[in-house]
């Protein structure tokens, strides 16, 4: 059943990626054009059309085509903010628990004061300084997560630090800087991989709380969480709306969190603690 | 011990500082609640007079020295958009509203999300097991005014339960809590079931079963004790989830609390409630981790020098 | 003797308790809940902040002059009333024996009214109206108990109708009152004429009104309780309405299906705003303001962009048809022969290659939500899909009122466009004044055409020859297309059950004091 379960979501995420990747060239219909005519036209099974399988939207955009490329832009922020949150959280946590002492304190104090902050607040007044746009949404939720990476990065870092190879790479004379290249990143990496999967569901699902209150990816792109923020006011009259965007944000977020389960399991069973 | 809580306290501090600092100046950047406070047919001298009365024409460092000499002596100003009320005031009356909604959806979470762990981890690889994880599952991929919102329409619209909205009885706390605990609950509900499997396959409980105690307190005395530990490591940044979920459920749920409190000051640029708002939940959070690493230190002081 | 007053008195409490339990549970029945989306800034003056609070402040206040269904005026606190000297004197005759709720403030005496209108138009009052009714009113005069005589800088025909109406924010107060509540009085428990007082208010959440002892000399309430509810979602009144929790809210156009489906009637106030695109930075008579470098600087362009859009589709569609073609800005009577512009993307792109433009050109169009106005976003977005059909590609940006506002009202040359909207003002020549004459921060477009146009209205003594030239301004500010005019929009109230006669005749009258009772 598990090795069942875990091919299943290694499928479904190939097929997020394909889909983000290719899914826009294969669409019929421009998911950014609707038709004032043809708004909140039922799923094909609910009286709608073959014209839009899947209905369309409150502006007549068809809703198939929006969610394949939604799959794209949603992606891309995961990808974005992942890369950035990631790089700087592991560049402090990793420095932090290498050099120890007084730079290890204060960074830590530092990602203590970060997790201390209201950031939603932070958040929306940098959108509303700025207005929503792809860069602010990205800056917004980095600041959110990479004290994560901060405090996996360096809690790894202390336990490989005090391995037999990197004391051997020391002793043979190599600089700081290769040892933390060559030896340590390379095995904290996996715990760090497992942070990230385990954020992408938190970044899709923020992100949706964030244009909800006006401040996510700007229309008339169609990331998922905008879209189930646009459908609010149709949860029960025009359900699909919300719905087809929160089911695909469901089963990304449900497979990437059973690949990042298993991949807990097989790389550090003693990680499934210290991540939630 | 001493030496520790004065540096929390003068951490405390620093973020305070920091914080308002931030928000003065972010808030600042973007225009001044002057556009909203002047009709449309307002004139150049209109705006200045405006201005001069909200005092926003002098220097911004003098702007930010004034608040915080005034802040030190408990005047936090007076609200732009809400008559000339006291922000202070505003804000402490919003706050028992939210801190009771977030007491009830942690508790909520706490309690449910350890049940579920623990039936998960000790029925593994059934499907109750399964049920668990995917409710969990799903817990964590929902967004919260999503559910929100169905949960009244199906609850309180076409079955009649509970109230739509609003605040006043219990009842009301139904929904919110709910919804505000339900993104919690799926990382309660993980890290327990993980660290009771960890707990359940130790030497200590083996001991514990090979001399011959009863399987339920094995269970709940032993393994679940130990589980509890990063469940309290991660209290913090549960309750910071939940109060930073509190403006979409307090709007969705007409809660008067100061999650849209913060929202609609911002919206609205009004500076002092502004300040008020993000030090008063800033200071919140600093007294909840505090609260949390006091609870840590109590449970396991040999974790005192670790992480 | 003492122990058996005390035994008496705790009995009759007793009883009293006994009765008051049905009392009360019935008391929640003759309760109309009305769900709102805000309280703005909740206070209790009229003076103290937006119109947005007559939805609970008219409850409480009342007016010298009233409307009838047609916006025509009747006699309110002010028996009868009269103007001269071309329309800068009026002189207002109040009703006798109108009492306050607070029976030390006794009867409404011109004393009142004078210090009404004095803070009204105080530097310090936040009301909207407060800084053009500072320029017009030079002094107010309480020659005795009864008359109230209003000296104006500058002729207004409409005053009565406009900002001494109903439709504006000059409640009535007791000025004995206001002046021992000192600082105090913005939150302190209003004092008025209306048939209703405060009986509790929890900030951001509810505002309670309970009916006054006795008759009412104007409206006869039929509910005893009014309680208003701050449900800032949408999707949360709709909720409440289906679920019998609400008797009245706003909604949006959308929702009126569903609605009528679960057997929510509609009530909708007709025409009551309307939603516009203004063109930034055509101040042609500012050279600081005006961007010659806009394709919209040219006529034609600005033309095509109002011949591009399929409004009624708009309409139909985004507003449940609730709503007429807008000729204009804002809902003005005189203008209502002003014929709007018609679909006709070809002209569009005729006028646009004349122009210089025969591929278009990009543009920004910046977008926000207001109460009303939650539709503009999306109209904004209908719209960009019309204009990108002739070539016109426009970025949406979300953002919201008071970014847009500092920079529109800032002094520069714009180069965006943004979604408004646009409503009544008290005075309509005020309204254009305040949307296209130079003086006004607001102002996206002007001419020294439309300059000399105002000038000649504001000269005019005619009462006819105004509206006149009234009409002759709506009809040169749509010939040379000063903003792409939209929607005149209806605003769209769910009513339950419940609820019996009642309706919204204009914007800002909500008439919640004579909601009736179904049978």
């Amino acid at each position: 059943m598990q090795k069942f379960t875990f091919r299943a979501a290694l499928v479904l995420l190939a097929l997020f990626v394909l889909t983000a990747v290719f899914g826009p060239y294969l669409v019929e219909h421009d998911p950014l054009k609707g038709s004032l005519r043809a708004r909140l036209e039922p799923p094909l099974w609910a009286g709608g059309s073959a014209e839009h399988l899947l209905g369309t939207d409150r502006l007549g955009r068809d809703m198939l085509a929006r969610i394949v490329s939604g799959a794209r832009i949603s992606l891309t922020v995961c990808v974005v903010v992942i890369a950035i949150a990631g790089s700087i959280g592991t560049a402090i946590g990793t420095l932090s628990g290498y050099v120890g002492g007084w730079l290890d304190r204060i960074l830590m104090r530092l990602v203590d004061l970060a997790l201390s902050l209201p950031v939603i607040l932070l958040a929306l007044l940098i959108g509303a300084v700025s207005g929503p746009s792809f860069g602010n949404i990205v800056l917004v939720i980095s600041l959110v997560l990479w004290s994560q990476y901060a405090r996996m990065a360096r809690g790894e870092t202390l336990r490989v630090k005090n391995e037999d190879y990197v004391d051997l790479a020391r002793t043979s004379g190599l600089g700081h800087v290769r040892i933390i290249a060559r030896h340590i990143l390379p095995n904290i990496a996996p715990a760090l991989i497992v942070v990230a999967t385990l954020q992408v569901g938190v970044v899709i699902v923020l992100e949706a709380s964030l244009s909800f209150l006006g401040v996510g990816v700007p229309p008339p792109n169609p990331s998922w969480g905008s879209m189930v923020a646009d459908g609010r006011s149709y949860v029960v009259t025009a359900w699909w709306v919300s719905l087809f965007p929160g089911i695909a944000i469901l089963l990304v977020v449900m497979a990437v969190n059973i690949v990042g389960d298993a991949l807990t399991d097989r790389i550090n069973p003693a990680l499934r603690g210290r991540t939630a | 011990m001493t030496r520790l809580i004065l540096g929390r306290l003068a951490e405390a501090l620093a973020a305070l500082l920091l914080m308002s600092l931030a928000i003065f100046l972010l808030s600042r950047v973007t225009g001044d609640p002057v556009a909203l406070l002047l009709g449309d047919g307002a004139t150049a001298e209109d705006r200045d007079l405006l201005i001069a009365q909200l005092r926003l024409d002098r220097p911004l460092w003098e702007q930010y020295l004034s608040f915080l000499g005034n802040a030190l002596t408990g005047d936090f100003g007076q609200s732009v958009a809400a008559g000339r009320r006291d922000a202070l005031e505003l804000v402490l009356d919003r706050l028992p509203a939210s801190l009771s909604l977030a007491a009830v959806a942690l508790g909520f979470t706490l309690v449910t999300g350890i049940a579920m762990g623990v039936v998960a981890a000790i029925t593994r690889g059934s499907a109750v097991d399964v049920f668990v994880r995917i409710v969990a599952l799903l817990g964590q991929s929902v967004p919260a005014f999503w559910l929100g919102i169905v949960l009244i329409y199906v609850v309180a619209v076409h079955w009649g339960w509970l109230p739509t909205s609003g605040y006043g009885t219990p009842a009301h706390y139904v929904l919110p809590a709910l919804t505000m605990g339900t993104f919690t609950l799926a990382a309660v509900t993980r890290l327990v079931r993980a660290s009771m499997l960890d707990a359940l396959g130790s030497e200590y409980i083996k001991l514990a079963r090979i001399k011959g105690l009863p399987e339920a307190t094995v269970i709940l005395k032993h393994a679940l004790s130990n589980s509890l530990i990063p469940v309290v490591t991660f209290m913090g940044a549960f309750f910071a989830t939940m109060i930073t979920g509190a403006v979409v459920v307090e709007t969705v749920f007409a809660w008067p609390g100061i999650g849209r409190l913060a929202y609609e000051s911002i919206v609205s640029r009004d500076f002092p409630v502004i300040q008020t708002v993000v030090l008063v939940i800033t200071a919140c959070f600093i007294l909840a981790n505090f609260c949390v690493d006091m609870l840590y230190l109590a449970i396991d002081p040999r974790m005192r020098d670790r992480g | 003797m003492q122990d058996h007053g005390y035994f008496r008195r705790s009995l009759a409490a007793l009883a009293a308790c006994a009765i008051a339990v049905p009392v009360i549970a019935q008391a929640q029945d003759d309760t109309l809940v009305v769900a709102l989306p805000t309280f703005s800034e909740q206070t209790m003056t009229p003076w103290g902040g937006s119109g947005q609070r007559k939805t609970y402040l008219d409850t409480v206040y009342e007016y010298l002059v009233y409307l009838d269904a047609e916006g025509n005026t009747e006699p309110g606190l002010a028996e009868s009333w009269t103007v001269e000297n071309d329309g800068t004197k009026w002189t207002f005759t109040l009703r006798a024996g109108v009492s306050f709720s607070d029976e030390s403030c006794g009867t409404v005496t011109a004393e009142d009214v004078k210090y009404s209108i004095e803070r009204l138009i105080a530097e310090d009052s936040r009301a909207g109206p407060a800084s053009t009714m500072r320029r017009i009113i030079d002094t107010v005069e309480a020659p005795d108990a009864l008359t109230v005589v209003v000296n104006l800088s500058a002729p207004d025909f409409l005053l009565d109708a406009g900002y001494f109406g109903e439709a504006q924010q000059l409640g009535i107060v007791c000025k004995s009152y206001a002046e021992a509540q000192g600082e105090a009085v913005d939150t302190a428990p209003p004092v008025g004429t209306g048939a209703y007082v405060l009986e509790r208010s929890v900030d951001g959440s509810e505002i309670t009104m309970v009916r006054r002892e006795g008759d009412h000399w104007r409206v006869d309430p039929q509910w005893e309780r009014i309680s208003f509810r701050a449900v800032p979602e949408e999707a949360t009144r709709v909720a409440m309405l289906r679920a019998g929790e609400a008797d009245i809210a706003p909604v949006n156009f959308d929702s009126i299906a569903g609605l009528e489906g679960a057997g929510i009637r509609i009530v909708s106030a007709e025409k009551t705003w309307s939603p516009v695109i203004r063109l930034g930075g055509v101040v042609q008579t500012d050279a600081e303001r005006f961007n010659t470098e806009l394709p919209w600087a040219d006529r034609r362009v600005r033309q095509a962009m109002n011949y591009a859009i399929d409004k009624q589709a708009i309409i139909d569609e985004l507003f449940a048809g609730q709503g007429t073609v807008a000729n204009g800005d804002t809902p003005v009577a005189a203008w209502d022969s002003v014929p709007p512009y018609p679909y006709d993307p070809e002209k569009a792109k005729e006028l646009l290659a004349e122009a210089g433009y025969p591929n278009g050109f990009d543009m920004v169009m910046k977008t926000f939500t207001t109460t009303p106005g939650a539709e503009l976003p999306l109209m904004a977005e209908a719209a960009a899909l019309y204009l990108a059909e002739v070539g016109i590609n426009v970025t949406i940006e979300p953002t919201d009122w008071p970014s847009v506002r500092s920079e529109w009202t800032g002094g520069g040359k714009l180069d965006f466009a943004m979604t408004h909207r646009g409503f009544p003002f008290p005075n309509p020549e005020n309204g254009v004044e305040a949307g296209f004459s130079t003086r006004s921060l607001f102002a996206s477009f002007t001419s020294d055409e439309l300059e000399a146009k105002l000038a000649s209205l504001a000269a005019e003594t005619d009462r006819a020859a105004r509206r006149e030239k009234l009409t002759e301004i709506g009809q040169y500010i749509r010939d040379e297309a000063g903003a792409i005019f939209m929607v005149l929009a209806n605003e769209p109230y769910g009513v339950g059950a419940d609820v019996g006669d009642w309706s919204i005749d204009t914007s800002y009258v909500y008439n919640f004091d004579r909601a009736g009772k179904a049978e």
